[in-house]
């Protein structure tokens, strides 16, 4: 059993050497979920580029009224703010794209000799594209994040790496595209699925 | 569907229409583990190889009839027959092969590694390493002079630009360009030399022999990688983060045009005829192709997930 769980150990160890040997791979996050309400419903929730009230991770949100492309919203979370900018706008295909141009960090940690701030969502070059589709009825909603690892060097830390990231863009699509749905469908339970590619 | 027929009755433009009709552009998708073959004739994908280890970069060996993809999960770079469109072997060059290209005589190719700050050389026929020549830090984008003289790379993270003396393998000098360079191009004549510069959103234009900087021009958000196209006159620029694509006139040294493309474009290669610019949209998995005579885009051919194309990737 000791030598199983060693073995496994040494593999994993193995694998994660090797996931990292090759530096920083742009991530691509799929998180979909579908609505039983017209798609024009929920597309009234979330079209407002400086209104993120539907999701339970952003306690406030301060923008500049407008969803003009270059419109800046500022994200208020427990932990921090994130920054953001509005790259293009379509209403008619009910969508918008926008880009992370600023984050505040929640602390610093030491590796490899240097201080590491560790940013509100670990992640570098974040940019997001969300948009809802009429499928026979249903809506559809389609929230892309594309991403780079918080670390750009070889061998990051675990609050820097892969995994981090990850794991921290997949709790704000999910937990942001579950509450969506109950905000528009009350009563039900809502199945988000993940898609990760890099 | 009507370009063989234009072909057949354009006698006297038969040149044109057989001198490209070989010419095929190699798309990594980097997500997928794939390269599109796209007939530039037909404006079709005629074949998808499969390349494991990430594909990114891309160069063409002319002479050799062969294209070189490189893999950095694989550490290396896989080596296709780019008549016969089938994968001859992989090469291991170890750490993170990403910036790739092949001199004019066909007879070394280049490979640069991300984090081993250098560039290895091998021998096109025996696939053996010549030397491993140090180079600033992450290199990335490399081009080789038309007179098969120098070759430039883009150091990165050092922000710079070293020229390596071809002849004897070694640097020759290293200049400071904007903020993290990627994408390097060089024109016909081997005059200048173009830097994209991912962080200072612009393009460094230095004198191609002694490296003296020349000018500086403005483009759009994350520029990635830089291709020239009617006889030099105009450079392209695919700006990652705008989803555009750049116009520099080269002679007044302004943006003349900016151009929508898909998301997240990074890979642009001049075509041979030198009025059609091919960009690879790594968001949108597909290739847009703009006419550089009316700066529109006139097709946008489907590819595969993670289309990045990193390199010059048209073969005559």
């Amino acid at each position: 059993m000791k030598k199983t769980s060693l073995f496994v150990s040494a593999a994993l160890f193995l694998f994660a050497g090797m996931a990292n040997a090759h530096g920083p791979v742009r991530a691509k996050m799929t998180a979909t979920v579908t609505i039983d309400a017209p798609a024009a419903k929920v597309w009234e929730v979330i079209k407002n580029y400086d209104d993120m009230s539907w999701h339970p991770a952003i306690k406030s949100v301060k923008g500049d009224g407008t969803n003009n492309k270059g419109a800046v919203r500022t994200l208020t979370l427990s932990n921090g703010t994130i920054t953001e900018e509005l790259k293009a706008y379509d209403a008619a295909k009910m969508s918008y794209k926008y880009k992370i141009t600023d984050m505040s960090s929640t602390g610093t940690i030491k590796h490899a000799g240097q201080d590491e701030a560790i940013p509100v969502l670990p992640v570098g070059n974040y940019a997001g594209d969300i948009s809802v589709e009429d499928k026979g009825g249903k809506a559809e909603v389609e929230w892309v994040a594309t991403y780079y690892r918080a670390y750009v060097n070889n061998n990051p830390p675990a609050e820097l790496n892969e995994e981090a990231a990850d794991k921290a863009v997949t709790d704000v699509l999910k937990s942001g595209l579950e509450a969506l749905a109950k905000k528009v469908a009350p009563g039900a339970t809502p199945s988000v699925h993940i898609d990760i590619k890099r | 569907m009507s370009k063989p027929l234009v072909c057949a009755l354009l006698i006297l433009n038969l040149y044109e229409c057989t001198a490209y009709a070989q010419s095929r552009a190699f798309i990594t998708n980097q997500l997928d583990n794939s390269v599109s073959v796209i007939d530039t004739q037909n404006q079709r994908v005629i074949e998808t190889l499969k390349v494991e280890g990430k594909p990114a970069g891309v160069a063409v060996n002319r002479a050799l009839k062969q294209v070189y993809i490189s893999t950095p999960e694989g550490g290396g770079f896989a080596v296709l027959d780019s008549d016969k469109l089938k994968s001859l072997r992989t090469v291991k060059v170890g750490g993170a092969s990403l910036g790739i290209a092949a001199d004019k005589s066909g007879e070394h190719v280049f490979v640069a590694d991300w984090y081993e700050n250098s560039v290895a050389v091998f021998d096109a026929k025996t696939f053996d390493k010549i030397k491993t020549i140090t180079v600033g830090k992450s290199p990335s984008g490399m081009t080789v002079s038309p007179d098969n003289r120098w070759l430039y790379v883009a150091n990165r993270i050092d922000d710079s630009i070293s020229q390596i003396d071809l002849n004897k393998l070694t640097i020759r000098n290293t200049t400071k360009v904007g903020a993290h360079p990627f994408g390097i191009a060089v024109d016909s004549k081997g005059k200048r030399i173009y830097t994209a510069n991912v962080e200072s959103d612009d393009v460094t234009i230095l004198d191609a022999q002694r490296l003296k900087r020349l000018a500086t021009v403005k483009v759009g958000a994350r520029p990635y990688a830089v291709a020239l196209a009617l006889n030099d006159s105009l450079l392209f620029v695919t700006n990652q983060d705008d989803s555009t694509v750049s116009v520099i006139d080269t002679v007044t040294l302004k943006q003349v045009a900016v151009i929508a493309v898909g998301d997240k474009p990074e890979g642009i290669s001049s075509h041979p005829d030198d009025s059609h610019v091919y960009v690879a949209n790594w968001f949108d998995n597909n290739v847009s192709v703009i006419d550089a005579k009316t700066l529109k885009v006139v097709n946008t051919i489907g590819t595969g997930e993670g289309s990045r194309a990193f390199g010059e990737f048209i073969t005559q």
